[in-house]
């Protein structure tokens, strides 16, 4: 994999399939804890731990335990069992080790297990059939896009807390509004996928390598040739 | 509360996504047409229901609840996970085309905070019957809140109107005659989130404006006396 | 530690009742599902090719062991002298929200013959509707996008490439 390659998945499972935005994964922690700013990192930055961890191990349940025994049919409960107990090991190897982090985060940890954005991520990586190194680049950017829209959306509620609102609005709508207003602006990153991604078309046919001559001389006669030249 | 007020409580009162703002992933991804809101409805509601007669079943056994106490919403999400498969296992035999326009979304109804929270708030705790009926009055009152967002979701974005398959309502001749076009925004994804911050909008207006009629009503009463 | 065993047990006692609940049901679906699939493929097949349709007794189809890695599956049409006369591939290719699945026939000129969505959960545009004009072109130079939905036509758009550049290879 080449490292514009490499760039590129990051970026369009950020920014251009941005799990919130786009996908509508996680909304309800999306609305429900961008109130202030530190809670919001504080959650983004849990959500992008568990997504990358728990997208790897679903991954590798799934290719190496369920498509063999030919259980796939088992994936939602063995996913989300597998999830659920994550968290709960995350959550306690960091409050042993890492107390400071444990009380800034821990909140936030049992929240996850019902955030749609693990499960959606981890679902669609193990029924895509990307590769190994495809899923991890594919859990990190969706978990940094997650982050991304939680920083900058506890900014513009931060901001909105301080305005006058029409009583109606106030809230959750004028929220969604401005979340709208923050989707607009992400979908125009399509215009980073390269126009000119028909470079990869190349004259056809391209896949014969072996010449044909269309006007090639039959057996025959060269052996008419032959036979002359004697 | 009798049995009707439990009924009707879903619809306005206690309406999961209006009110109580759950489950709103997939009222802002698959409300793009009706067809897909009915199929996500119909799902939703019997997942609920399954869940609460189940949940609601296995605390009615004394023994059975004392022993789950501690792990008690893991089983709560093993049995809502089972049921979502046999959901998708059925839509993906019978109603392939549904099946694959909702996508993810079937799977991510296990994380619906709606399930898990009636099953944790409601089934625990009330009998089987009451259960079920809360199922039925939470699920419509989620499909109702989806058709009202998919309705105007899908009529001004593509100027038609869905019901299931081929029934579908072409009012693109009225928007012609009226001299306006579909707007495609509200198909896309900020659209939905428009659509949905609006309609709250409206019913929060509501809301205030009953709450101040009550207020004034009370005053006079007040200035009567 | 004899708590935590009892708790650990009847979860997994729940998950077991849950697992065997769903293999019964899914050992309902799983015939009924395939044979949707195959239905589905069969009439999309019918629609695609014409010669077949109208030669069912004389031609054959064979489901072909070549794979390449671009394509699901490969479908040669042959003649009753055992001629390869069509190729149909199933393609697929990210779009914008879903992977779009492509039914692709190319006639023996090397000309797409006909093309059908097979599956898309697209939610920008109608692309099963949507006529490409590529029936009967060699190249994509006159392949029309569908407005509005860039990447969507551009998963289309390499379907088409894919099923021409191949035909070459299926079709000698």
């Amino acid at each position: 994999m080449s490292f514009s390659q490499i760039i590129f998945i990051i970026f369009s499972s950020m920014l251009l399939e941005n799990v919130i935005l786009s996908q509508f994964l996680g909304i309800c922690s999306f609305l429900g804890v961008s109130k202030s700013r530190k809670s919001a990192v504080g959650m983004g930055l849990s959500v992008v731990a568990v997504i990358v961890i728990a997208t790897t191990v679903t991954w590798l349940i799934y290719n190496y335990v369920l498509v063999l025994f030919d259980l796939v049919y088992l994936k939602t409960i063995v996913f989300i069992l597998v999830i659920a107990s994550l968290v709960q090991i995350i959550e306690i190897i960091i409050k042993k080790f890492v107390p400071t982090l444990y009380k800034s985060l821990g909140i936030y940890l049992p929240l996850i297990t019902t955030n749609c954005a693990v499960l959606g991520v981890a679902i669609k990586a193990a029924q895509n059939g990307l590769t190994f190194f495809h899923m991890l680049l594919y859990a990190l950017g969706s978990g940094l896009g997650f982050l991304l829209i939680m920083f900058i959306f506890s900014f513009l509620r931060e901001e909105l807390d301080k305005r006058k609102i029409p009583k109606a609005m106030s809230g959750i709508p004028i929220a969604l509004v401005v979340a709208s207003i923050l989707a607009i602006i992400f979908s125009r990153y399509v215009g980073i996928v390269k126009e000119s991604d028909n470079n990869e078309e190349k004259e056809l046919p391209r896949t014969t390598n072996v010449i044909i001559m269309h006007n090639a001389p039959s057996e025959d006669y060269l052996n008419n040739i032959m036979r002359r030249m004697k | 509360m009798n049995k009707k007020e439990n009924f009707l409580k879903g619809f306005i009162k206690e309406n999961p996504l209006f009110v109580l703002l759950l489950g709103t992933c997939p009222a802002l991804a698959i409300t793009t047409s009706l067809e897909n809101a009915l199929g996500m409805g119909v799902a939703f509601i019997f997942v609920l229901v399954m869940s609460n007669t189940i949940i609601s079943l296995i605390n009615s056994f004394k023994k059975l609840k004392e022993l789950i106490q501690p792990v008690r919403i893991a089983v709560y999400i093993v049995i809502i996970a089972s049921l979502v498969t046999i959901v998708e296992m059925l839509m993906q035999a019978y109603l392939p085309d549904l099946y694959n326009s909702l996508g993810v979304f079937i799977s991510l109804i296990t994380v619906n905070c709606i399930v898990l929270g009636r099953a944790e708030a409601y089934a625990s705790s009330n009998t089987v019957g009451d259960s079920v009926i809360d199922g039925i009055s939470m699920g419509l009152g989620y499909t109702l809140a989806l058709i009202i967002i998919s309705i105007v979701r899908e009529l001004l974005g593509n100027g038609t109107i869905t019901i299931w398959g081929d029934l579908q309502l072409n009012l693109q001749g009225v928007f012609d005659f009226l001299h306006i076009t579909t707007i495609s925004f509200f198909t896309s994804s900020a659209g939905a989130f428009m659509v949905l911050g609006i309609v709250l909008a409206i019913m929060q207006a509501i809301k205030n404006g009953k709450e101040e009629k009550a207020k004034e009503a009370e005053k006079a009463k007040k200035e009567v006396k | 530690m004899k708590n935590n065993l009892i708790t650990g047990l009847v979860l997994s006692v729940f998950a077991l009742i849950c697992g065997l609940m769903l293999s019964v049901v899914n050992m309902f679906t799983a015939p009924i599902i395939e044979e949707r699939t195959e239905e589905k493929i069969n009439n999309s097949i019918m629609e695609v090719c014409e010669i077949y349709r109208e030669n069912k007794d004389t031609y054959t189809i064979d489901k072909e062991s070549i794979t390449h890695d671009e394509v699901d599956s490969v479908y040669l049409i042959k003649n009753e002298n055992g001629e390869k006369v069509e190729v149909i591939y199933i393609i697929s290719a990210k779009g914008y929200a879903s992977t779009i699945q492509m039914m692709v026939s190319v006639t023996k000129d090397h000309k797409i013959e006909k093309s059908v969505v097979i599956s898309s959960a697209e939610t920008k545009g109608n692309i099963k509707t949507h006529d490409f004009n590529m029936e009967g072109k060699d190249s994509l130079e006159d392949f029309d996008k569908l407005a509005g939905s860039t990447i969507s036509s551009k998963a289309v758009r390499k379907c088409f490439y894919t099923a021409l550049d191949l035909s070459y290879e299926d079709l000698k």
